[in-house]
């Protein structure tokens, strides 16, 4: 693809772009220093959460209605939804009814989360950098520079960077 | 004159990531210029591993620029750096309304609502705080902690109430996510027990360590995932002792102020840039509202916030009594 819809673009994808290194970036440095610790039950964990955070993503790109990434309203807001990251949440939660987690369990969840942040990147008309790591951080704020100029080009009001840089 | 020392607990924290409190001074040189310094966060709390970030927070005597986190790094570890003026964990203290308690799951439950979860999950940061030096105090007596700790008592509840309140509508829709929202509900549900138990730093994906530290049945936790209905739900709560049991009836649903447009007969509200159909509301009661116009109409209306589903403090403050 192209072309996109600069509102769009501007508005949805500009919001997408911005939780998944605010949401869903930690969420899979959580999931991945709790395997490294062997430490299964919170990887199995930090891996639902952060589906979670991608199906928000999803959400906004889609235009749904959705508030806050709070866990039980971000569940209803899904809910209508039949798309590949609802189908990671749904089983990550027949991995959950295992009797006991271990070392297969999370890796079948790490897995689950590896393709459906794919999935939810592969939308995002902007290539996702690691903003938390020294070499990311400051290309990460260029993008933002640039899709905030794009917003006023298009005739939206400056993005609201203080409620997203409180949200994590 | 130099620099107070450094406490032990601030040493050996940063141990966990391969870090010395050398290191973050030199990373972090003049930001670190105020009053006290603490460790906040997994790391203070003993709960972080390798990967943690390392979380600061500066008490500095002038008002703090608003609450603007700063990132740095050292070498691939993480520091989150906020500055926050002295007294404003007195502050977040004194937004707990004083209704007194009740006994739940051999703690504390806070009776009242719960101070909004921002602030909460500030203070529970500051509850579980270690000094960067010597002679830096504690940012809150035991009395105090004691006070925090049935408000993040209730705060799970309430969470909890309201998680599986919405759970109830997912299910009347037939929808694959139900079952989760179930499982979610009631792990809420151990993480009120941890918190009574005296676990109060707030990290959902901590859980797991927190229930293991706890005195509580580590089968706790995989009982909580296998709660996937209504009727699992209000056994695993009564089994527990928590009064939360038919949780649809501990909310309350109300419509929002919202302009309204009919278009042949059909009203709608615009909100949030969405124009929804708004549901019939014979009562506050949720029952009703699924009754009333279907589940995923109500559903639709709450995810646009044409409508509201909200705990019921006075309810839940009546089954803790």
């Amino acid at each position: 693809m192209t072309a996109w819809n600069a509102r769009w673009f501007a508005e949805q994808a500009t919001s997408a772009a911005w939780s998944h290194p605010l949401l869903v970036q930690p969420g899979i440095e959580d999931a991945q220093a709790a395997a490294e610790d062997e430490d299964w039950d919170t990887c199995v964990l930090a891996c639902l959460l952060t589906v979670e955070k991608l199906a928000y993503c999803e959400l906004m790109l889609d235009g749904r209605p959705v508030g806050s990434p709070r866990e039980d309203d971000l569940l209803l807001a899904a809910a209508g939804a039949q798309t590949a990251v609802t189908g990671a949440l749904c089983q990550l939660q027949r991995l959950r009814a295992a009797p006991r987690i271990d070392r297969s369990v999370a890796k079948s969840a790490l897995d689950c989360l590896a393709t459906a942040d794919a999935h939810v990147r592969g939308r995002i008309p902007i290539q996702i950098l690691a903003m938390r790591t020294p070499e990311g951080f400051y290309p990460t704020l260029r993008v933002a520079a640039e899709l905030e100029r794009l917003r006023k080009a298009v005739g939206l009001d400056s993005f609201s960077w203080n409620w997203w840089a409180n949200l994590s | 004159m130099s620099a107070p020392a450094y406490t032990e607990n601030f040493r050996s924290a940063l141990k966990r990531v391969g870090v010395t409190p050398e290191t973050v001074v030199d990373v972090l040189g003049s930001c670190l210029e105020g009053e006290d310094t603490y460790l906040v966060g997994s790391l203070a709390a003993g709960l972080g591993n390798a990967g943690s970030d390392i979380d600061l927070h500066v008490f500095v005597a002038e008002p703090a620029p608003g609450v603007v986190p700063m990132l740095f790094f050292a070498d691939r570890t993480r520091l989150d750096l906020v500055h926050y003026q002295v007294g404003t964990p007195a502050k977040a203290l004194a937004g707990i309304a004083e209704q007194g308690d009740a006994p739940l799951l051999g703690g504390r439950c806070a009776l009242g609502a719960a101070s909004g979860m921002t602030n909460l999950k500030r203070m529970s940061r500051w509850a579980t705080s270690v000094p960067m030096h010597m002679g830096s105090p504690s940012l809150y007596s035991p009395p105090e902690l004691d006070r925090i700790g049935a408000a993040l008592v209730r705060n799970s509840l309430e969470v909890a109430v309201r998680a599986a309140a919405l759970a109830t509508v997912l299910e009347a829709m037939h929808s694959c996510l139900a079952a989760l929202a179930w499982s979610r509900a009631a792990e809420v549900i151990v993480e009120a027990a941890v918190r009574a138990g005296g676990q109060i730093f707030v990290g959902d994906k901590w859980l797991p360590v927190k229930l293991g530290r706890s005195d509580l049945p580590a089968t706790l936790l995989a009982s909580a995932r296998r709660v996937e209905c209504a009727a699992d739900f209000d056994r695993f709560v009564t089994e527990l002792g928590v009064p939360v049991a038919d949780p649809a009836s501990l909310v309350t649903v109300r419509r929002a102020e919202a302009p309204e447009f009919t278009f042949v007969g059909q009203a709608y509200a615009l909100t949030g840039g969405h124009l929804v159909v708004s549901p019939e509301l014979p009562s506050q009661a949720l029952t009703d509202a699924m009754a009333s116009g279907g589940a995923a109409v109500l559903a639709d209306a709450i995810n646009t916030g044409s409508v509201t589903l909200t705990a019921d403090q006075d309810k839940i403050d009546g089954r803790l009594r």
